[in-house]
């Protein structure tokens, strides 16, 4: 199966309470079990970036929807020990 | 720049729900350009919760129709709220529509709408994180006001236990104490125990058990509870170790206020902050662990408390039911699967009765005492059972 989790945190990058561990942990049990799972993440500026590895923009101008208008974002993509995460960005 | 900042991991800014909101609207908008088609959207507590009505009013018509959404509710306390701003905004341009009782709007105030509400009625299946809790919110007051949403979705809400990370919990391969223990080689706790006294300077006393609190000081962990359960245990002769944050001042004051009256006290130690390391060695060294919740989705400290053979007392809330079983009422396990101490009721006689029971097998029953943490260091709370049971649930959205 192909498994999006979408959240606010995820540990150890962003992480406020348990939902953190949960996601990450949760990820990582579903890929043990041989599932291909994505996250999907808000770019934080205090996040932890020494734990990402290999971040580099993954979707160039991304235009969303937002009051009849449209927001610009970029979203960024890393590996989180393991997990692979996009980070979006609105501009 | 940065829309998503703040000190304490997102969180506490006025605007956070238009943010999040955002952040849903983003996610999928994602999804459809980049042309992924996953097979569950997994999306959790309220800064998601407006995925599932995006999805299903908006971009299943743009080519996203087989996708199916499981929400997940970590705490109901915080549910997300917004006016017809935030539907203006995202594009569900339909304001009498969401802003009926069966859809978005708030059972309590007809004027907002309510991301989490949102989310319970869309997804295709929804869950909490323990049996208990799941049942909890449905027929007690713990879900703040989503009860009778949940009752009318009931056909499609679970509860689904967190599983612990062995990785980094298991005393067998811990790095952050002294010496590494397991089943087989229990009697190797007792070092650690040493250590986290020598560590925080309490007296070492072969006689006196260590309880121990770790967790945040606030309403929801029961904090007039753990203040009771610091003076019961130092009046019943054991010693006290207390690691957590306050996030009210007024708490704060008052725990900063405990710990220079305790100061002196050989037989209590109050770290206040968060301290990853500590924390490990806490678990490792103590003999007991209190978890005094007024309510509980899951809770973390008991398991790891289980699996550092450290005994739970614990207050019979959501998860905690499902992962501690009173040694001597439990009606629902064999003697030699119970793992702990339970009490009911929020107040210092119900937590005395528990921390009594505890206290007295340890210095009558020392042989005793350590079956129950042995049959505690057994029990598997790690991600095997709920990984199994997510999967299966998601197939069978999947086929919805």
């Amino acid at each position: 199966m192909y498994i999006v989790q979408v959240a606010s945190e995820c540990a150890p990058v962003i992480k406020a309470g348990g939902l953190g561990d949960v996601v990450y942990g949760l990820s990582r049990e579903l890929e043990i079990r041989g599932h291909c799972v994505e996250l999907i993440l808000p770019m934080y500026d205090c996040m932890r970036y020494d734990q990402i590895w290999g971040l580099h923009e993954a979707y160039r101008d991304l235009w969303v929807p937002w009051y009849g208008g449209a927001i610009h974002c970029n979203v960024f993509c890393g590996w989180v020990h393991g997990r692979l995460c996009f980070f979006i960005q609105p501009n | 720049v940065f829309l998503y900042s703040t000190q304490l991991g997102g969180y506490g800014c006025k605007d956070d729900n238009m943010r999040f909101a955002f952040f849903s609207k983003a996610a999928l908008e994602f999804l459809l350009r980049s042309n992924k088609r996953p097979d569950i959207i997994h999306c959790h507590d309220w800064q998601t919760g407006l995925i599932p009505p995006l999805l299903f009013e908006i971009y299943k018509y743009h080519g996203m129709g087989n996708q199916r959404v499981l929400y997940t509710i970590h705490n109901f306390k915080h549910q997300g709220f917004g006016g017809a701003e935030i539907l203006w905004a995202t594009g569900l341009n339909n304001d009498p529509y969401y802003f009926s009782y069966a859809r978005l709007r708030d059972n309590f105030n007809p004027f907002v709408i309510n991301f989490m509400k949102g989310g319970i009625v869309f997804a295709n299946y929804f869950n909490t994180v323990s049996p208990h809790h799941a049942w909890e919110a449905h027929h007690t007051d713990v879900s703040y006001g989503l009860g009778h949403t949940i009752h009318q979705h009931q056909h499609k809400f679970t509860g689904i236990l967190n599983g612990l990370d062995y990785n980094i919990w298991n005393p067998e391969v811990d790095k952050f104490i002294p010496a590494p223990y397991g089943v087989d080689s229990f009697s190797e706790k007792a070092r650690n125990k040493k250590a986290l006294r020598e560590r925080l300077w309490l007296r070492d006393e072969a006689e006196k058990p260590l309880i121990c609190y770790v967790g945040r000081l606030d309403d929801q962990k029961g904090v007039h509870l753990v203040h009771h359960a610091m003076y019961y245990a130092l009046a019943r002769g054991a010693q006290f170790v207390l690691l957590g944050s306050a996030t009210e001042s007024l708490i704060n004051n008052w725990f900063w206020h405990e710990k220079n009256h305790l100061n002196n006290n050989p037989d209590v130690h109050i770290e206040l902050g968060f301290n990853e390391e500590l924390s490990h060695l806490i678990y490792a060294g103590a003999d007991m662990i209190v978890v005094p919740s007024n309510f509980e989705p899951c809770g973390l400290t008991q398991v790891i408390g289980l699996k550092y053979g450290t005994v739970p007392i614990v207050r019979g809330v959501g998860g905690l039911v499902n992962t501690v079983f009173d040694r001597d009422y439990d009606t629902y396990h064999q003697p030699e699967e119970r793992n702990g101490f339970v009490f009911f009721d929020p107040d210092n006689n119900a937590l005395e009765s528990a921390m009594s029971r505890a206290l007295e097998l340890w210095y009558t029953q020392p042989e005793e005492f350590q079956k129950l943490a042995i049959q505690g260091m057994e029990c598997d709370y790690s991600w095997n059972g709920p990984g199994e049971e997510y999967v299966a649930l998601y197939e069978m959205i999947r086929h919805k």
